[in-house]
């Protein structure tokens, strides 16, 4: 639920369309020890899978990512399956050989700089995206002219609390990154759940839609990862603080299993 | 419900076992206040002189009028409702009745019987001041026992620079030294280190549970429905709980009773009405204040056509009636309605407090006065999406009855008692939504309500042990009960709660008592006049809370959930330690004051990383507990009377809290912590048409967190902070100038009114004072480029620090009138 956050933005909005003006200020940001950042992914679709890894670097240089290129990265299943994952290039580990299954447990460590980092995570089960339409949309003042996508599914078990993360690409660029999440849990939702993706897309365009489960921790992580990159600092918003990684010994990012449905939507007439 | 009430005192009493120490602390109280008021009884041949005072033009009543017999050096004080009482031994006095800002009167008095003078005050005009009445003794600022207090007439008000138009008294009282704003466009008052939810704003003795309008911009008082305000900052008396930083008394006006006038103004935002009268000659009067916004009439010239179909508009309506039905017997009836609308195009919230207040003044006799007061308070808000997939409706209130008996008894000149009780009684239901669209994906659902009942009890006594030295000491203790319906969460780890680790939920039944909590609040103040113009003070005060928003951002929404205290949640105690130098100068013209304060907080809660209090089940699960300290230098220079009046003031403090598990556990700055504060507030009368005032505010900037660096995730940059290192950054410093020009027209308005031309400018030298700073990425070096634009050519793009200012220079003007 992320009414508070909308309200405020809407409120924002107002008042910054009235009088409110923006420009850049220089502060004093400081140094402070580098630290690792996981970014890796295992799903129950086909691999290979990848695991990204890299340090924070200084706020005042340029936006590449620093990449981490000499660590020790090893997989273990919980049914023994172990693979140390090859560096192929820029920071980024290739899972090659485990493959991701529902309810497996997979284990990531990290041997880096001196320092051991682990993680654990279950790859848990989704439901299908079952319903799709396209519907043509006229510009108003909130939309743009183009087609919209709708998708609808059932909620993965009823009763319990699932956590979702919709990935929407559409010629190899992702809609849905990091300022723009679609995420939920469906502990407030009815059975069944539908809604219209807020992308205007053109005639002819293939749109693949995937829907990952999420752990509770990983969707903690991608909550407070897209509050901290829409958070204006202001007085309204709560102190600005790190995502809670599920990584250990003080690394940043997250490490998660996810089951995937997916589907793709060629737009036409 | 008195069948309710009954079964939870006995509950109550069951509960609580007094434990000796403070049983002792009672008993040595009590004792105390028993020997003061009898030991030094008046004999047989006293009599006593009492009475109401009022203003000569409206009838209203005047409080804190100083009654000085000459004879004896000693003298009284009005309390909150114009009344005073002097027991003196027989004999022929001369009585000085003098108010700041009125002409003081002289009597001659022959008291050989109980005699009642009731007395009007006449107001003194700015001609007068070169024959203000030199008075040998000092003013109220220095003789009386309190400190830490801050008084501000409606006039002084109405007299600075407004914004928009609109003249705040939360805006105005944050000029007072030791009372902080979180930020521009905030109402909320950090009082001496404490949260806002730590200062009890209440008009008319109702709380208002939030004091904002247009999300802080502006405040539920309406200027022209106020009389005065009185903050106690420390040194709280022990009449006076339920928060503990602050308490700030708003009271209403109570119409007037010579004759009918109405009053109002038009303003850039809102306009304004007061009609007020007597319903009987000195006898009963009413007033009715209003005031609606006409944002949203703006809105329509802006750029954006969806901002063009918003309605955002709120209202004040204020109503009183008074009746005094005789010398002994007074009542008065008051409410307040408001309500602020804020419709999107498919989202809406409107929020509102409504109060009410019945208030019966009884003598008993010319020395025991009492004051009962009922009071209902009603906040609520409603939000609601209206598009599907996402629409519902969304509604939240909180509802407190309350019931005051308040009791003065004038014992002599020397010694006043002040007791009572009060009861009061709470009911939360955090958020109740259902889905609103036929297609929506929203479950209906609502979270349980909680019940919570509050009692206290207090005795005090002013009491002048010489001609040098004074006090004020007494006892107050709160008793608190969360009471059923209602669930407790039982968990595995009672240290480390989490959503998995409850094992059992325990049911309570309709009024059956949760968990209580009571404890002893001793309030004690001194002064010790030095010389005839310039007194030591010092004051220790513990206050206790029983409720708090439970919110991990600064600054208040209207959502914001208030929360009881309740099994896991122990109530906020405070207690603050104060010393001060009072002295005035010529001829009282100048009062000065310096002031030092430590305060501790106990149980201070703050959430988790990552925690969303608003919507949490189990709150339990998501705070973590700890301390706060602060303390910190008041100076206040000010001046009262004259063509030129206003103050300058400044604060130095410094602010910390410290929580197991935020910032490492070490102690870190709440972002309210404004190290220097300094005000300047002036008004000059230049003639009795044309006015002049400015304000110039200075102050630290807030305390924030600012990134140690970044890194990347799906190709975006993400800010990194460092977590041992909480608002370990400021912001820019932030100051401002205001300037206003008052010019009253020559004409009478239709022969018969007074109409008056107001111009102000807020931020005249257009200080860009950062309201927010973001991180983010900047397209060729200027962050008003929108990120996704594909007309754009991107030449660089760039993570960057991007501050949001509000206001660069904000001219109005209004026309205010009254017949």
């Amino acid at each position: 639920m992320r009414i508070k956050l909308k309200m405020y933005t809407t409120i924002i909005a107002l008042f910054c369309s009235l009088m409110a003006c923006e420009e850049l200020i220089d502060l004093k940001h400081g140094e402070s020890e580098t630290r690792l950042v996981v970014d890796g992914t295992i799903t129950n679709g086909p691999g290979p899978y990848y695991v990204f890894l890299q340090q924070t670097k200084s706020f005042k240089t340029n936006d590449e990512p620093s990449p981490v290129t000499d660590a020790v990265v090893t997989i273990v299943d919980d049914l023994d399956n172990q693979e140390v994952l090859e560096h192929i290039g820029k920071g980024v580990y290739e899972i090659d050989d485990i493959q991701g299954a529902i309810g497996r447990t997979y284990s990531l460590n990290i041997e880096y700089n001196g320092k051991t980092y682990a993680s654990e995570a279950t790859l848990l089960p989704v439901s299908e995206i079952d319903e799709t339409e396209v519907n043509f949309r006229k510009e108003t003042t909130e939309l743009d002219e183009g087609y919209y996508v709708t998708i609808g599914m059932p909620l993965t078990s009823p009763g319990e609390i699932s956590y979702y993360r919709w990935l929407v690409t559409e010629n190899d660029s992702l809609y849905s990154g990091v300022d723009n999440f679609i995420i939920t849990s469906d502990e407030f939702l009815a059975d069944h759940i539908s809604f219209e993706l807020e992308y205007a897309f053109e005639l002819d365009d293939k749109v693949a839609i995937e829907m990952h489960s999420l752990s509770e921790e990983a969707y903690n992580y991608y909550m407070a990862l897209s509050e901290l990159a829409e958070s204006d600092g202001g007085l309204f918003s709560p102190s600005p603080v790190n995502p809670i990684s599920n990584i250990t010994n003080g690394a940043l990012g997250l490490f998660r299993a996810s089951a995937v449905s997916k589907v793709e939507v060629v737009i036409e007439n | 419900m008195v069948e309710t009430q009954t079964i939870i005192m006995t509950d109550k009493l069951r509960g609580i076992r007094m434990d000796n120490i403070k049983y002792l602390l009672c008993v040595f109280f009590l004792s105390l206040i028993w020997t003061a008021s009898f030991s030094q009884s008046p004999s047989n041949e006293a009599f006593t002189i009492s009475g109401y005072v009022k203003d000569a033009a409206s009838g209203e009543d005047i409080i804190g009028v100083t009654i000085y017999v000459e004879e004896l050096k000693t003298g009284a004080v009005t309390n909150a409702y114009g009344f005073y009482s002097l027991s003196l031994p027989k004999g022929n006095y001369n009585l000085t009745y003098s108010f700041i800002g009125y002409r003081s009167e002289v009597f001659a008095i022959q008291l050989d019987k109980d005699i009642t003078k009731n007395l009007e005050l006449a107001e003194e005009t700015y001609q007068m001041e070169e024959v203000v009445i030199t008075s040998e003794r000092p003013e109220q600022n220095v003789t009386e026992v309190k400190m830490s207090t801050e008084k501000l007439k409606i006039e002084r008000i109405k007299s600075m620079p407004a914004l928009f138009g609109e003249v705040d008294v939360l805006r105005s009282v944050q000029l007072l030294p030791g009372i902080q704003s979180a930020g521009e466009g905030t109402t909320g008052l950090f009082v001496r280190g404490g949260s806002a939810d730590q200062t009890l704003l209440q008009m008319d003795e109702a709380p208002i549970y939030n004091p904002s309008h247009f999300l802080g911009f502006f405040s539920v008082f309406n200027p022209d429905a106020i009389k005065d305000l009185e903050v106690y900052k420390g040194g709280i008396p022990a009449k006076y709980g339920g928060r503990i930083s602050s308490i700030m008394d708003i009271r209403m006006k109570e119409g007037n009773m010579k004759k009918f006038t109405a009053s109002g103004g038009i303003g850039l935002i809102s306009s304004r009405l007061t009609l007020e009268g007597p319903i009987a000659k000195d006898r009963a009067s009413f007033i009715v204040s209003a005031r609606r916004t006409y944002v949203d009439q703006f809105a329509r010239f802006a750029r954006d056509t969806s901002i063009r179909d918003n309605r955002v508009y709120f209202y004040d309506l204020n109503a009183k009636v008074n009746y005094k039905l005789n010398d002994n017997n007074k009542f008065f009836l008051s409410g307040y309605f408001g309500r602020d609308v804020l419709n999107l195009d498919d989202a809406g919230i409107n929020w509102g407090n409504k109060t009410g207040t019945f208030r019966w003044n009884h003598l008993f006799n010319k020395r025991l006065f009492l004051n009962t007061t009922l009071i209902y308070s009603n906040f609520d808000y409603a939000f609601e999406i209206t598009a599907d997939p996402d629409s519902f409706d969304w509604v939240a209130n909180l509802q407190e009855y309350n019931g005051k008996l308040d009791f003065t008894y004038f014992v002599n000149p020397k010694s006043q008692v002040d007791f009572g009780y009060q009861a009061l009684y709470r009911r939360f239901e955090p958020a109740a939504f259902k889905p609103r669209g036929k297609n929506s994906n929203i479950e209906a659902f609502s979270f349980d309500k909680q019940y919570a009942f509050e009692q206290a009890a207090y005795i005090s006594n002013q009491l002048k042990i010489s001609d040098k030295f004074s006090m004020e000491y007494g006892l107050r203790w709160s008793i608190f009960q969360n009471i059923g319906p209602g669930s407790v969460f039982k968990y595995r780890d009672l240290e480390n709660r989490t959503l998995d680790g409850i094992i059992d939920t325990v049911k309570y039944a309709r009024n059956k008592v949760l968990k209580t909590y009571h404890g002893a609040e001793p309030r004690l103040g001194m002064r010790y006049l030095l010389d005839s113009e310039s007194s030591l003070k010092a004051s220790y005060n513990r206050t206790r809370q029983y409720l708090q928003i439970a919110s991990n951002s600064t600054a208040g929404l209207p959502i914001d959930r208030w929360i009881p205290s309740d099994t896991y949640i122990k109530p906020q105690v405070s207690d603050q330690v104060a010393l001060g130098y009072f002295r005035n100068f010529n001829e009282n013209a100048f009062e000065f004051s310096a002031e030092i304060y430590y305060k501790w907080m106990q149980n201070q809660i703050d959430f988790k990383d990552g925690a969303d209090p608003l919507l949490s089940r189990a709150l339990e699960t998501e705070i973590l507990t700890g301390k706060g300290w602060s303390y910190g230098l008041e100076l206040m220079l000010r001046k009262n009377f004259g063509r030129t009046t206003g103050w300058l003031s400044y604060t130095i403090s410094n602010t910390r809290r410290e929580v197991a598990g935020i910032n490492g556990g070490k102690p870190y700055r709440p972002r309210y912590d404004r190290p220097h504060d300094i005000s300047l507030v002036i008004n000059h009368e230049i003639n009795d048409r044309l006015s002049l005032s400015g304000n110039w505010v200075y102050q630290t900037g807030s305390a924030i967190s600012i990134p140690k660096g970044k890194y990347n995730l799906e190709g975006k940059s993400i800010a990194y902070y460092d977590p041992l290192d909480r608002n370990g950054g400021r912001m820019p410093a932030y100051h401002r100038m205001d300037l206003s020009i008052t010019l009253k027209q020559r004409k009478k308005l239709f022969g018969v009114g007074q109409g008056s031309w107001n111009f102000s400018i807020y931020n005249a030298y257009m200080k860009k004072n950062p309201w927010t700073i973001s991180y983010k990425e900047v397209i060729n070096g200027n962050p008003k480029i929108d990120v996704d634009d594909p007309k754009v050519a991107v030449r660089t793009r760039e993570f960057r620090s991007v501050s949001t200012y509000l206001f660069r220079i904000v001219p109005s003007i209004s026309y205010n009138f009254k017949f």
